[in-house]
C-alpha cells in the first residue's frame, strides 16, 4: 500500500440486491458519503476483516477497499475514475435521460455488524 | 422457427429448479460466493460495477413476437425498463435482484428461452447471418445448423469444462454477415461443390486482448460429418488448449502457437478416431430441424412495388430510411427491414420495454411475427413485404424506432463498457453517443456512406473494436481514461484486423479526431468508393496522418 492509499473506504456489493454498498458506522449504505474511512495501512486491514465478516454472514459480495480524499465538507471522494463512476449508481450518461425508468435508491440498506470503531 | 420440444421443455424447466435452490441455499448461506459464483455464471448471472447483470440466450438471434413481448414485460418487472441488444445477438438486463433471477428465468422457461452457457467455459450461443433464411446472396439457411449445434453442445458433457469459453457462427451466405472468421469455429456452408450439402470449415479466430484471423482448417466437411468433425476440433482443443494462462487458453492460442499444419493434422486424426456411427441420426436430425424453418408460402408477387416507388417520392425521410435500412430479399416483392437501435445520443443496442412491444407489434403486422437480433445491435425483419414498408416505417416512426442510418457513421457498435461493465477500462457509450451526435445530419451521413465504428471499453474487445473500419479501444492511462483507435478492420470474407494508429487521445479528443479523418476521407476518396475502399488505396499512414493532423 502505497503513500497515495492513505485514505481508504470498503465497498462491496449487496448480496440479494446487487448494488454497490459501503461500510459505515451503523451498516451497511449505499451513500459513499456515510462510509467509515480508514487510514493507513494499519487501519485498512482492520476495516477489510471487518467487512469480510459481513461476506462470510452473507450480507454481502466482493469486498474491497477503494482509495479515497476528503471533499471540501470532510467527506470521502474515490479518487479514481471507476470508483468514482461506481459511487454515482448508475452510469453515467443517465442524468439527463428521462426514458430510462430509474429506481430511487436506499441510503439506508440493512444494518450489518454495527461494531466498527476506527 | 424452432419450437422446443417435450424434452427441451422438461430441460429446461429442471435447470431452473436447479438454479432456484442454488439461489435459495446463497441466500441462506449454504452456499458461500466461491461455491456460488460458477452456478451463477452458468445461468448467464454476472455481478457488474453496479449491480447483477443477466445475459440471456437469443438462439442465432432469432426471437418471435411473443418472446420479443416477454423480454419487455421482464424489463419492466424485474429491470428497469429496459434491455441491451449485445453483439453477440443476446440481451442483457442490467438490473435484476438476485432473489428475482429465478421467477425470472421461469418467465423465460415459459416462452422457450433460457440463460444457459451465456456465461463461463462452454460452447456459447451459436450466432449466424441475421439475414439467414430471407438473403438474397444465401446458398443455404444457416439457422438449422446453427440448431443443430444448439442442441448438440446444450449441457455437453465432455465440453462444459474448456479451457476458456467456446463461439461458434454460421453463415449460408456469399457475404459473411456472421464474422466467421474471428469465431473460435466459424462454419460457411456449401452446396455448390457437386459434393452435396457440406461446410466449409475455419477455426482459430478470435478478437479480445490477442486478435486473430481462423484458419480454415478443411475446405468441405460433409454434412453428415459435421458434429463428428467438430467434436474432433473440440477434442482437441480440450486436450492440449492451455489452462496455465487465462489469456493463453483461446484455441486461437493454441491454432496459432502450434500452426496451421499441425493443428490440422490433430484434427483429422482426432477426427479419424472418434466411429462414424452417428451420422446417419445427425442427417436426420437435420432434416427433422430443417422442417421448423421451411420458408413461409411466399405469395406471387412482382419484385416491383409501385406502392413504395410512390411512396418513397412523397415523403424524402422515408425514402432515406428505405435506401438505408432495407436490405435484398430471396423472394420477389419481399425486403428484409433494419430497425435501428442507434438513435442519436441514445445507447447503443438499448431498447426500452414499449419499444420492444413497438417491435414484437411491426413484425406481427408485417414480418411474419418473427425479429432477428444482429451482431451490429440491431432488429431485423425478415419478412417484409415492399408494399408495406412505409406502413411498418410509420409504425416504427410512432415508436422512435425509425431512424435511418444502418450501417452509415450512426450506426455505431459499442460494449456497454465502464458504464455497466466490472471489467471495463473505460467508457464506451458516451463516446458512441457523442459520435452519433456529431455525425446526426442525414444527408452527410449518406454521403459518408457504409462505415463501420466500434468501441470496446477494455481489451476484451466485447465491441468488436479490432474489426470497425475505425476501431476505438478505451483503456486507462495514467489514472484517466484514453482511447486508442485502430484502423481498416473487417468482419467479412475479406477480413481483416484494424491497425493500431499511434497515442491514444483523451475522451474529449476522439470525436475530433474522427471527424478530421471523415473529412480527409471525403476529400480523398474517388467516385463511389467507400471509406474502406480509400484506406485501402491511400494505405494506413495517410489516413493516420489525418487523424493526429491537429492535434
Amino acid at each position: 500500500m502505497g503513500k497515495k492509499a492513505a485514505l481508504q473506504i470498503v465497498t462491496a456489493n449487496h448480496l440479494t440486491e446487487g448494488h454497490s454498498v459501503f461500510l459505515a458506522e451503523d451498516g451497511w449504505t449505499a451513500d459513499h458519503h456515510l462510509a467509515l474511512i480508514a487510514s493507513g495501512a494499519d487501519e485498512a486491514a482492520s476495516l477489510e476483516a471487518q467487512a469480510r465478516k459481513d461476506e462470510d454472514r452473507n450480507l454481502v459480495v466482493g469486498v474491497y477497499l477503494v482509495e479515497v480524499a476528503l471533499d471540501d465538507e470532510g467527506r470521502p471522494e474515490p479518487t479514481h475514475y471507476r470508483e468514482k463512476m461506481r459511487v454515482r449508481a448508475r452510469p453515467s450518461f443517465w442524468a439527463d435521460d428521462p426514458h430510462v425508468v430509474r429506481a430511487p435508491r436506499p441510503t439506508r440498506v440493512f444494518a450489518g455488524d454495527a461494531h466498527v470503531s476506527l | 422457427m424452432y419450437r422446443y420440444d417435450d424434452f427441451d421443455h422438461q430441460f429446461v424447466r429442471e435447470r431452473v429448479n436447479q438454479f432456484r435452490g442454488q439461489v435459495e441455499r446463497r441466500l441462506t448461506g449454504a452456499l458461500n460466493e466461491d461455491e456460488f459464483r460458477p452456478l451463477r455464471l452458468m445461468n448467464g448471472l454476472y455481478l457488474q460495477l453496479h449491480a447483477y447483470m443477466l445475459r440471456v440466450a437469443i438462439p442465432y438471434g432469432t426471437l418471435s413476437s411473443r418472446q420479443m413481448r416477454q423480454l419487455a414485460d421482464i424489463a419492466e418487472t424485474y429491470d428497469r425498463g429496459y434491455g441491451h441488444f449485445t453483439t453477440r445477438q443476446n440481451i442483457q438486463y442490467n438490473w435484476p435482484k438476485l432473489k428475482d433471477v429465478p421467477e425470472i428465468l421461469d418467465r423465460l422457461a415459459d416462452v422457450e428461452m433460457h440463460a444457459i452457457q451465456t456465461s463461463g467455459n462452454c460452447i456459447r450461443n451459436v450466432t449466424a447471418d441475421p439475414y439467414g433464411g430471407v438473403a438474397a446472396d444465401e446458398i443455404t439457411d444457416p439457422r438449422a445448423t446453427a440448431e443443430l449445434l444448439r442442441q448438440w453442445s446444450s449441457n455437453h458433457p465432455e465440453f462444459s469444462f474448456l479451457p476458456r469459453k467456446f463461439k461458434i457462427a454460421v453463415t449460408g451466405a456469399r457475404a459473411d454477415r456472421a464474422v466467421i472468421k474471428f469465431h473460435d469455429i466459424g462454419l460457411r456452408i456449401h452446396e455448390d461443390t457437386g459434393l452435396g450439402r457440406g461446410y466449409e470449415v475455419w477455426a482459430g479466430g478470435g478478437l479480445g486482448r490477442t486478435p486473430m484471423i481462423g484458419i480454415k482448417v478443411r475446405d468441405f466437411v460433409p454434412e453428415a460429418e459435421l458434429l463428428r468433425y467438430i467434436e474432433a476440433i473440440m477434442r482437441v482443443y480440450n486436450a492440449e488448449g492451455r489452462r496455465d494462462n487465462k489469456y493463453k487458453a483461446r484455441i486461437k492460442i493454441l491454432v496459432h502457437e502450434r500452426g496451421g499444419e499441425e493443428f490440422r493434422q490433430l484434427v483429422e486424426e482426432e477426427f479419424a478416431r472418434i466411429p462414424a456411427d452417428n451420422e446417419t441420426l445427425v442427417a436426420n436430425e437435420l432434416r427433422r430441424i430443417e422442417e421448423f424453418f421451411t420458408p413461409p408460402g411466399y405469395p406471387a408477387l412482382p419484385d416491383h412495388s409501385q406502392a413504395l416507388t410512390d411512396a418513397m417520392a412523397k415523403n424524402a425521410a422515408f425514402a432515406r430510411w428505405v435506401r438505408t435500412n432495407t436490405r435484398a430479399h430471396k423472394a420477389p416483392g419481399f425486403a428484409i427491414a433494419v430497425i435501428s437501435l442507434k438513435p442519436t445520443g441514445g445507447a447503443p443496442g438499448d431498447a426500452t420495454a414499449d419499444q420492444m412491444r413497438a417491435m414484437a407489434d411491426a413484425a406481427d403486422r408485417f414480418s411474419l411475427g418473427e425479429l432477428r437480433v444482429s451482431a451490429e445491435q440491431n432488429i431485423i425483419l425478415p419478412y417484409v413485404k415492399k408494399d408495406d414498408l412505409f406502413a411498418l416505417w410509420q409504425s416504427l416512426e410512432e415508436g422512435g424506432l425509425g431512424i435511418a442510418n444502418a450501417e452509415l457513421i450512426s450506426d455505431v457498435v459499442a460494449c456497454p463498457g465502464l458504464d455497466y461493465c466490472a471489467l471495463a477500462t473505460a467508457r464506451s457509450i458516451p463516446i458512441a453517443q457523442e459520435i452519433t451526435e456529431r455525425f446526426a445530419e442525414p444527408s452527410l451521413q449518406e454521403k459518408i456512406g457504409p462505415i463501420r465504428i466500434k468501441i470496446s471499453g477494455c481489451i476484451n474487445a466485447c465491441g468488436h473494436h479490432h474489426v470497425g473500419d475505425i476501431g476505438i479501444l478505451g483503456l486507462e492511462k495514467t489514472g484517466a481514461e484514453a482511447y486508442q483507435i485502430t484502423l481498416g478492420g473487417d468482419p467479412t470474407e475479406s477480413a481483416a484486423i484494424g491497425e493500431r494508429s499511434g497515442p491514444g487521445f483523451p475522451a474529449e479528443g476522439v470525436v475530433d479526431a474522427i471527424e478530421r479523418l471523415i473529412h480527409f476521407y471525403l476529400e480523398k476518396r474517388e467516385d463511389g468508393e467507400q471509406f474502406r475502399q480509400t484506406y485501402r488505396r491511400l494505405g494506413h499512414d495517410l489516413m493516420k496522418e489525418a487523424l493526429y493532423a491537429a492535434h
